[in-house]
């Protein structure tokens, strides 16, 4: 097994930026560092823990089957997962809940579905029996945290860059801005600064054939 | 006038749109234009009749105690089993009505069932935001049967899932539209393909927006 590919879903072959998956999320939840990073964590716990457990079933399911349990599983794994979150700052958990309006002052709590929107992300129910189940476990364990980590990466360059142009802080540290742009936070310009950010990524890591 | 103000109301609560909701489903559903009609009208299917399955369960089993926290919870799990059942269901019922086609269909039955715009819509629909929750907790029912009495109901709950589908359907279109400009070798090679695809949905997006917030 060729050890670079097995580390390319961290920047080369990174989920969000190369492969646009897991967009929701980042486009909506990520407009400040702080909810990025804890969207990453409940990301990286459910998916590595569901594909590893889904690695132990037989394969001798159907693939219906074989989903099915997979998001079933993911559904469990959330439950703890969003304890912990809860448990690790209460704070930053219930804004995973919120999202930024357009010409709203305060944050509405609408964005309760984001989290649990993880037990079916396209690692789970698609990736894992493309990819990752034709590995040897240990290289698909490997595999699986350069993905997540690459996921981090992704949510937290979006979050941060959001947060800085919409708060003007990073990570609730004031930063001195000139100007702040409010609706830098909305989940508009989340598919803006994510194109963006594809777009350096692809200068970076050119894919063949160009698009 | 009547057709200009329900393409405004799909566009308003468009999941794609305004949440992001199922955007690499609709890339997928865009690909290729025969893909976007069985896509689309599969997903439809999913949400109307995840939302009609899972009306039942809180109208008819009395599962609205999920809806409080902690136990919301425990949703996803719920939801999970409703899209399984469906899942299975329409797989079945491909398998017996459309033997010949069967396997052409059965990647489009797998890519539709267990993806963020169907699990999404089943959240919209039924998840109280903190202000019913609030009321919930209160007993404040006359705040919740105004807004939920309708998705409580089954014909309410199918309405609500068509809407989300035919939304996404509408949003698919409209980058059907454009995809092959937004993939053209004019087009700078770094923001080709899927960066322009993602600056394209946020400027529809934005112009959304606008409308929606000025009422």
């Amino acid at each position: 097994m060729n050890t670079r590919s097995l580390t390319d879903g961290l920047l080369r072959r990174n989920a969000v930026l190369s492969e646009g998956m897991v967009i929701a999320p980042v486009v909506v939840l990520c407009d400040t560092l702080l909810k990025a990073a804890m969207l990453s964590l409940a990301f990286a716990v459910i998916t590595i823990l569901t594909v590893v457990i889904g690695s132990f079933y037989p394969r001798r399911l159907v693939y219906t089957a074989r989903i099915i349990l997979y998001a079933l599983t993911a559904s469990l794994i959330f439950i703890p997962t969003a304890l912990l979150c809860e448990y690790i700052s209460p704070d930053i958990y219930a804004a995973l809940g919120t999202m930024t309006i357009p010409g709203e002052q305060s944050l509405t709590d609408t964005a309760v579905m984001y989290l649990p929107l993880l037990t079916v992300n396209s690692f789970i129910v698609l990736h894992s029996e493309l990819t990752f189940y034709h590995l040897p476990r240990g290289a698909m364990i490997t595999s699986l945290f350069f993905h997540t980590a690459g996921f981090a990466l992704a949510a937290c360059l979006t979050g941060a860059i959001r947060e800085i142009l919409a708060y003007g802080s990073i990570a609730g540290h004031i930063v001195d801005m000139p100007l702040l742009l409010r609706g830098i936070a909305s989940p508009w310009a989340g598919f803006i600064v994510l194109g963006i950010l594809c777009a350096l990524h692809r200068a970076v890591f050119p894919k063949k054939g160009g698009a | 006038m009547w057709i200009f103000t329900a393409i405004l109301s799909l566009l308003t609560t468009n999941l794609i749109f305004t949440r992001a909701l199922g955007t690499s489903t609709m890339m997928t559903a865009t690909k290729n234009r025969a893909n976007l009609p069985v896509l689309a009208l599969l997903m439809t299917v999913f949400a109307a009749a995840g939302c009609l399955l899972t009306s039942l369960l809180f109208s008819v089993l009395h599962l609205t105690k999920m809806l409080e926290h902690p136990y919301a919870l425990g949703l996803p799990l719920v939801f999970t089993a409703v899209i399984s059942v469906l899942y299975v269901v329409i797989l079945l019922v491909l398998s017996l009505f459309a033997r010949g086609k069967y396997s052409g269909y059965k990647r489009y039955v797998h890519l539709s069932a267990f993806n963020c715009a169907v699990m999404g819509t089943l959240y919209l629909a039924f998840v109280p935001t903190q202000f019913l929750q609030d009321a919930w907790s209160y007993g404040d029912r006359l705040v919740l049967s105004a807004v939920y009495a309708d998705r409580l109901t089954p014909w309410g709950a199918v309405l609500f899932g068509l809407q989300e589908g035919i939304g996404f359907l509408l949003a698919a279109l409209m980058l059907s539209a454009v995809r092959e400009r937004l993939y053209d070798k004019d087009v700078p090679a770094a923001f080709r393909g899927f960066p322009a695809v993602m600056v394209y949905l946020g400027l529809i997006s934005m112009a959304i927006y606008a409308i929606a917030s000025n009422g």
